[in-house]
Parts: structure tokens; C-alpha cells; sequence
């Protein structure tokens, strides 16, 4: 994973330029075909208690799914890996929380936040079903799905979009984390493939 | 902090403010192996990474990891009789004191990607 060497300068010092436009729908669209994020949804301009009520509902969502994983699992390495997806979620929004208490910022719900919450509904429906080799396989792929998007939509929507320089630092602090367990589920989601 | 899996030579302490441990530590005054008092070494935890990833130490030194990330982490050494500090939340830190010489490879138990190295070489120095 390459290092982080872009700088994000705030939206309301640099708007963004029409030349970012298609990157941004790229970053968007690639966002909506992993997590459920649906394509018509215009490229948003998210307000500061919007980006972080985005990353606080993307955290939740990964502590959920992995709850629900830990408890179908019979895999030492997919429940390991859903355990460290609980702790480090739930720690992130601790200080995210802490963040917006500190700025007196009360989250505010959005199209992203519920887009997620819609592709949220779709895995935990498409993994119900499933058992052994079948649910690991799959829960293991959608994390790596999902990490990948949260990864993107961190680069390209929600460090850039926000103007708060401790709401960014907090993004900017998020994202090696997330790049880890992106690695951390690739990792597993080969072995699980190769039958090791 | 948590210490559970530590063996004795494991110990917590408060981490001191960033800014006094290269004075506090002696940093880059004393190479490993040299023949002055037991001297301790600070491994950052920060960015999902061990800052640094490699250190060489004399036995009886002292290595500290302190977690200055936004999640927990471990140190973790390879093998089943190996060390491990546990747990460290956000904040933490805990340290090993090696008494054998020898190479340790290590990682964060819960984020198997970050990797890590212990090397202790040279005699023990005088107390």
C-alpha cells in the first residue's frame, strides 16, 4: 500500500476544481458497486457533521457484520480477524465521538451514511444463508470489498471534503488502519481460496 | 493496561510526553553493545507500522513499545515460548527486558501485516 503523500486542503479554501470531478465519480462509483452505494447518487458535498456521521455509520456497520461473523464462523483466523475488526472499529468511533463532543458537532445523517446502511443490509442478507467454507469465503471477500471502499471514499470524498483540521487529522489517522485490515483480508481471503 | 501472557521481566509504565524521551532516554548516545549502564530503547507504534522496525540491544536493555496509534495493538514475538506485551490500548505502552542473545522476530497479534525485529547481541552491561 502505497504511503499517503497527498496533502487535503479544506473545501472551503479550495473548492473542488471541475478537472476532480471525475475522479471524485469514479472513487464514488467504485464506492457504490462494493458497498451498495447507489450509482445515481450525485457526488456529494458533505458538510463536516455529515462526513463524520459517514464514518461513524461505515465503523458500525463493520463491527456489526463482524458480530454476526464471529458467531457463524468456525474459522480460527476469520473469527481472529473479525474480533480485531470489533476492537478497532469500536475504538475509532470512541474517538470519534469523543472528536465531535470536544467540537460540540452532533452527526448528521445523509445519502452516503444511508447508502451505506442499504449495502450494509444486502451482505448480512447475502451471508445469512451460508455456512463453513461458503461464509468465510464470502464474509472475507466483502471485507476486502468493503475495506478497499472505505479506503477510496476516505481519498477521494471524506478527507478532502472536510474542513475541521481535527476532523481531518482524525480521517488521516483512520487510514493506515484501514489499509491494514485491508491487507490483513486479503491475506485471509487467499488462504480461505488456496485451502490453507 | 492489560498484562496479561507477560513473563517478569514485563512491566508497564505510564508513557512520559514525547518530547522528553530522547533526553529522558539518552537516545543516540550509547551504541548497543557498549559497556555503560543498561540503557532502554522506545519503539513507536504509529501508522498500523513499529518505529523503528528493527533494533539492536544488549542484554538487560530495555525495550519499551509505547501504542501512539488510534487503535490496540501487541508485540508479539514468533514462536509459542516467546514474549508478548498483550494488549496495549491506545496510550499504553509496555516494555521486555531480553536476557539471551539472540534474534526475535515479532508482530502485532491483532494486525498480523505489522512486522517487527529484536536483535540482542553483545555482553550484558554492567549494572
Amino acid at each position: 500500500m502505497p504511503a499517503v503523500t497527498t496533502t487535503y486542503p479544506s473545501n472551503r479554501e479550495v473548492p473542488l476544481s471541475l478537472s476532480m470531478m471525475p475522479h471524485l465519480l469514479t472513487v464514488l462509483l467504485t464506492f457504490a458497486a462494493s458497498t451498495g452505494l447507489r450509482a445515481q447518487a450525485p457526488a456529494p458535498d458533505l458538510s463536516d457533521p455529515e462526513v463524520a456521521h459517514v464514518a461513524v455509520t461505515a465503523n458500525s456497520i463493520d463491527v456489526e457484520l463482524a458480530r454476526f461473523a464471529r458467531s457463524r464462523t468456525h474459522n480460527d483466523a476469520v473469527r481472529e480477524f473479525a474480533a480485531t475488526m470489533i476492537r478497532d472499529h469500536t475504538a475509532v468511533n470512541a474517538q470519534a465521538a469523543t472528536l465531535a463532543g470536544r467540537l460540540g458537532v452532533t452527526p448528521s445523517d445523509n445519502a452516503v451514511s444511508q447508502s451505506l446502511l442499504t449495502g450494509a443490509a444486502e451482505a448480512r442478507a447475502a451471508l445469512e444463508p451460508l455456512h463453513g467454507n461458503a461464509f468465510d469465503r464470502t464474509y472475507m471477500d466483502r471485507e476486502v470489498a468493503y475495506h478497499q471502499a472505505v479506503l477510496d471514499a476516505l481519498d477521494g470524498l471524506l478527507i478532502p471534503t472536510s474542513s475541521n483540521a481535527d476532523l481531518r487529522k482524525l480521517l488521516v489517522d483512520v487510514r493506515p488502519a484501514i489499509a491494514a485490515h485491508l491487507e490483513h483480508a486479503r491475506q485471509i481471503s487467499n488462504s480461505l481460496r488456496a485451502g490453507t | 493496561m492489560s498484562t496479561h501472557g507477560w513473563g517478569r521481566a514485563w512491566r508497564c509504565l505510564a508513557a512520559p510526553p514525547l518530547v522528553a524521551l530522547p533526553l529522558l532516554l539518552g537516545w543516540g548516545t550509547v551504541p548497543a553493545g557498549s559497556s555503560t549502564s543498561p540503557r532502554p530503547h522506545v519503539v513507536e507504534i504509529r501508522g498500523m507500522a513499529f518505529r523503528p522496525a528493527v533494533l539492536e540491544v544488549a542484554p538487560g536493555d530495555t525495550v519499551i513499545w509505547i501504542n501512539r496509534d488510534i487503535v490496540p495493538h501487541t508485540a508479539t514475538a514468533n514462536g509459542s515460548n516467546g514474549w508478548n506485551t498483550g494488549i496495549l490500548a491506545p496510550g499504553d505502552s509496555g516494555r521486555y527486558v531480553p536476557s539471551w542473545i539472540g534474534e526475535t522476530a515479532y508482530i502485532c497479534r491483532l494486525h498480523p501485516t505489522m512486522r517487527g525485529r529484536v536483535t540482542v547481541t553483545g555482553h550484558p552491561r554492567p549494572q
